[in-house]
């Protein structure tokens, strides 16, 4: 019949201090287990394994470089359709650019530029140092 | 086990120095194979011994031990130091034995004891400090012992190999398995408990064949 303790420990229930305290001097007197447990002999890798992980190992190298590029690739083709929407977006936009303005119209406002320009610069050589001797 | 050579591992300490490890990880991540290979001799012997003894399938331990290896180089990467590299390692073993056992249908038992009357166990031999090599010889001690490895609960071969065979901290273990410090310690009093048992077992047996 189990102890109230052990079915605790059994049902995984959370334990007291003093039950925690009582499971870590139990899990001292069990010390010669794990000193056996310790003792058992290791099943070491055999050379034929190694060179089967090794296999493996240069499959999963050689893998990597082809999943990068992939991505790479991707990636690079996304760049392009975005760029290439954007182009032929322009040349949707291009159909809504005003016309070219007429010669008559090119001249007037380039006539008016000039005068802007010639008054700007008398304006400015008012402050000229020479004139002010006359 | 003709896949294996038979190697006493009596050293359970951690096989590199942290310094010797954080440099090797440094190195695996800018794809030095030779590093990694480094890493695969310190720990594919525990890495099979323990696949091996949690699955008990030889051929299927094999191949899951390779699988822990070529996993672990895939994602080195992301391997961030807060553990160590061994118990980074224990735990893609452990997690992949939980992979292979659910895909074969059979389940690492989650929550109860099920059938394991370890608490009996632990009642009648925790206290009694006794030592079985006063009765058996060396060999056939760890014979018993392995025996009664393989026959408990995969949860608790988990905590008892991890603890007592490779010698990992109950915290370590907590995070490998994702269970309480406390349940690490109530588990493993429980495995040891039930080798116990099967060592006092045996003892009985033999000394109720030897009777004249």
């Amino acid at each position: 019949m189990k102890d109230p303790l052990h079915e605790r420990l059994a049902r995984e229930c959370a334990l007291s201090a003093e039950e925690s305290h009582w499971l870590d001097e139990a899990l001292e007197g069990q010390s010669w287990v794990a000193d056996a447990v310790s003792r058992l002999p290791e099943p070491g890798a055999s050379l034929a394994w190694r060179s089967a992980l090794e296999e493996r190992l240069r499959g999963a190298r050689a893998a990597r470089p082809r999943v990068l590029a992939r991505r790479w690739g991707l990636g690079f083709v996304a760049v392009a359709l975005v760029a290439l929407l954007a182009v032929t977006g322009d040349f949707a936009f291009d159909a809504a650019v005003p016309e070219p303005a007429s010669i008559e119209e090119i001249l007037v406002g380039a006539h008016r530029d000039a005068e802007v320009s010639v008054r700007v610069d008398w304006t400015d050589s008012l402050d000229d140092p020479a004139l002010e001797s006359l | 086990m003709g896949a294996f050579s038979g190697v006493f591992g009596l050293t359970r300490k951690n096989p590199l120095d942290p310094a010797t490890e954080q440099a090797l990880v440094a190195r695996c991540r800018h794809r030095d194979a030779e590093a990694f290979g480094r890493i695969v001799d310190a720990y594919q012997n525990r890495v099979v011994g323990f696949v091996v003894r949690m699955l008990r399938d030889e051929e299927e331990a094999l191949d899951v031990a390779q699988e822990v290896f070529v996993k672990a180089y895939q994602s080195l990467h992301r391997f961030d130091g807060r553990a160590s590299l061994r118990t980074w390692l224990f735990r893609i073993a452990y997690n992949l034995c939980v992979d292979r056992s659910r895909r074969r249908g059979r389940a690492l038992p989650q929550t109860a004891l099920e059938a394991v009357d370890d608490g009996d166990e632990a009642a009648q031999v925790a206290d009694a400090r006794w030592n079985p090599e006063d009765v058996l010889v060396g060999e056939e001690l760890l014979l018993v012992v392995e025996r009664s490895v393989a026959t408990m609960s995969e949860k608790l071969r988990l905590v008892l190999l991890l603890h007592d065979r490779e010698g990992l901290g109950y915290e370590e273990i907590a995070r490998i398995a994702g269970i309480p410090v406390g349940t690490v310690k109530s588990r493993l009093f429980l495995a040891r408990a039930h080798v116990q048992h099967c060592v006092r077992d045996y003892i009985d047996r033999v000394a109720e064949a030897s009777r004249p």
